[in-house]
């Protein structure tokens, strides 16, 4: 076994390793938390959508701790304003009657953050969250702020409730990596759940199975999988077919370049989980739905005749995958 | 470490081209089969109602030319490329692209990174098993359909073989006219044919009996005319047939019947025979004085001696001999005792009568010439 065969082998022990101690805190949520570890490994942000109760900030809280990194929370509301997020700077005077502004940091600094009912918060602070996502820091007074290194916004939101909310603008929904839906569990996963944590909180008690540190050197890794032109024009190819065309009726608006990389990113991830140094297209078909279903919209009319995206998208991965 | 190298993986790809091009063509066959099996089939089938002169050319090329296409549009445009066949491979053996990454890696050798040589390492150490693989995932066979078109084509072939044109129908218009002589049993047209039929029999008899045996030959010739069906002067040539039993012509012809003029050929007074006979052949004829179009019908009765052993018996034989319009039945005594009128094809053949007529008239002439050489 050669050097990287087997760094890329212990690295996938130990993802293994903490994907079951997540499968151990939040129960019966097996494909959700493989998503989750799969767009975080890829170094994306994730948007969990989902009802209520359904454990999503228990899932981050857990998530963060597994991995040893510092949680930061924003608790998504209309008052709240984007210095809320990144931080203000504050009048400090000193005992020598000297006063000076000092940038206190917000939430947004850490090395993962739940904001938590994103689209309850207004336009404006919602914005505040796009330059920390995509650039990974903040410009406040004028003065760029970076942000800790790795750096993941885990947000949720509840699909049920439009009034009070701001839908997300397009332009930010493109800055998440994924978007997961979370499903509702089921009999059996309900019933563990109570033994587990009917009066506890799972997540507080976890602990941490792996360093930053080395979360990074997995990702790195994860960066020198191969992938065949083959596969890289079969995901272009995916990624146009979600535009606007005679086939594609649906859509209004196609998945964006950063769809794309977002595409491969986790393909790349999912190929490193099932043991591969290559990318297969198998991999690029899990991604899909993950990775596209928040870059692609649908027509009105197809909005109104209440096609879903994710029937209107598991179609085309079918027609995608006879063409190849 | 195995003993494979990267030449070996391109070997493989290579062969699954191969395996591929070959699958493409035989797929590709396997529908101009079916296309020349529909076209054959079609091309015998319009054989059979149309007058070709060369149906087995014909239907060769019919067969043939799907195929050629096919094979020289395979062999130009569905060879696929090595990339194409390296996918394909990785569907066939389940090898989730690593075939395909592999052999890109190996084409591209700029990126060597630890990862690219770990992956053109695991391709090499499962090219034993694609190996085995191949050989079972990628048989050529062709499809169970071919066999139905080859079986098209062959019920083709023998279609083409049937007559064609013409003669197919004159064949089945013969078969339909001659079943239905044989459902009017009163009609004399029949008892000519039977009569014409056993002309040959007793030709064997008497030619056995010849060295032995004084032949006698009588011949009465009862004159039958046939008429048009307007004509109904002459009460004697009335003839027996129902108008049913008429044969109608086609349209653009004068519209003919036949008509026998007196009944039963063996059952009238002049066809009572002469055992005794030893009388000259008579070939005794009359021409129709209607004006129309008629047609002379002769009944010949021979008759024989035979004295072999010194009891004596008879044999009869009995024919008809039908003339063309207005023509006198020639005789023949070339041959001694035997009386054979000969009538010239033409006098008959020119569209005067239906194909079903000189058919039958033409059959007829042919029974009669081969019963009087004999």
């Amino acid at each position: 076994m050669t050097t990287i065969e087997a760094e890329l082998e212990t690295a996938r022990q130990e993802f293994n390793q903490l994907q079951r101690a997540l499968e151990a805190t939040i129960v019966g949520q097996q494909q959700l938390i493989h998503e989750l570890l799969v767009a975080v490994f890829a170094g994306g942000h994730v948007l969990l959508e989902g009802l209520p109760g359904l454990g999503k900030t228990h899932l981050a809280k857990a998530l963060s701790a597994s991995m040893g990194m510092n949680l930061g929370r924003i608790q998504g509301t209309p008052d709240l304003m984007p210095a809320d997020i990144t931080g203000s700077e504050i009048l400090l005077r000193s005992g020598a009657g000297d006063q000076q502004f000092e940038f206190r940091q917000g939430p947004i600094f850490s090395n993962m953050v739940l904001v938590d009912e994103i689209n309850r918060a207004t336009p404006k602070t919602q914005a505040a969250l796009l330059e920390a996502m995509q650039e990974s820091q903040v410009t406040q007074a004028g003065q760029c702020h970076r942000l800790l290194s790795p750096f993941w916004v885990l947000a949720t939101q509840n699909p049920i409730e439009i009034e009070g909310t701001y839908p997300l603008p397009e332009a930010q929904l493109d800055r998440f990596l994924a978007k997961i839906n979370i499903n509702y569990p089921d009999a059996d996963a309900l019933l563990k759940m109570i033994d587990i944590s009917l009066d506890d909180e799972p997540a507080d008690h976890i602990n941490t199975i792996i360093q930053p540190e080395r979360v990074q050197q997995i990702m790195a890794l994860i960066q020198q999988l191969v992938i065949a032109t083959p596969l890289k024009q079969a995901a272009v190819d995916l990624v146009l077919a979600t535009h606007p065309s005679p086939t594609g009726k649906h859509f209004r608006y196609g998945a964006s370049p950063r769809g794309l990389q977002a595409l491969l990113r986790m393909a790349r991830v999912h190929a490193f989980t099932q043991g591969r140094a290559h990318v297969a297209l198998e991999d690029i078909h899990q991604a899909a739905l993950p990775a596209l279903r928040h870059r692609v919209l649908l027509t009105i009319e197809s909005e109104l005749d209440g096609i879903d995206i994710e029937n209107v998208l598991t179609g085309l991965l079918k027609q995608w995958e006879q063409q190849l | 470490m195995n003993s494979y190298n990267e030449s070996d993986l391109i070997q493989l790809i290579a062969q699954t081209r191969k395996h591929l091009w070959m699958e493409s063509t035989l797929r590709s066959i396997n529908i101009s089969l079916c296309i020349s099996a529909a076209l054959v089939i079609t091309t015998a089938v319009t054989h059979l109602f149309s007058a070709w002169t060369n149906p087995y050319l014909l239907g060769s090329i019919v067969a043939l030319f799907p195929l050629l296409l096919t094979t020289l549009y395979c062999s130009v445009f569905q060879r696929p490329s090595m990339q194409a066949a390296s996918h394909a491979a990785d569907k066939k053996l389940n090898a989730n692209s690593l075939l395909l990454s592999a052999w890109e890696l190996i084409q591209n050798p700029s990126n060597n990174s630890a990862t690219t040589q770990l992956v053109i390492k695991q391709a090499l150490t499962k090219i034993p098993k694609w190996r085995s693989q191949t050989k079972t995932e990628l048989s050529m066979k062709l499809p169970r359909s071919s066999a139905l078109a080859i079986a098209g084509i062959l019920i083709g072939i023998t279609m083409l073989s049937l007559p064609g044109g013409g003669q197919y129908l004159q064949s089945q218009s013969n078969v339909q006219f001659t079943s239905a002589q044989k459902t009017k049993p009163a009609n004399p047209l029949a008892d000519i044919i039977h009569s014409v039929s056993t002309l040959s029999k007793p030709t064997t008899d008497a030619s056995a009996l010849s060295n032995s045996s004084v032949n006698s030959v009588s011949e009465k010739s009862a004159n039958k005319k046939v008429t048009t069906s307007n004509s109904t002067r002459d009460q004697e040539l009335q003839s027996p047939l129902s108008s049913t039993d008429q044969i109608s012509m086609d349209r653009a012809t004068p519209t003919t019947s036949l008509q026998h003029s007196s009944g039963h050929p063996f059952k009238t007074e002049k066809e009572q025979h002469d055992t005794a006979g030893s009388s000259k052949a008579i070939a005794d004829t009359k021409q129709s004085h209607t004006g129309t179009s008629a047609l002379n019908v002769k009944t010949i009765s021979i008759k024989r001696r035979a004295t072999a052993d010194g009891n004596s018996y008879s044999t009869s034989h009995q024919g008809v001999a039908i003339a063309g319009f207005n023509q006198p039945i020639k005789t023949d005594r070339r041959q001694p005792g035997v009386a054979a009128a000969r009538v010239q094809k033409t006098q008959y053949s020119q569209g005067t009568f239906s194909l079903p007529q000189q058919h039958f008239i033409a059959q007829y002439f042919q029974q009669l010439h081969k019963g009087a050489e004999q």
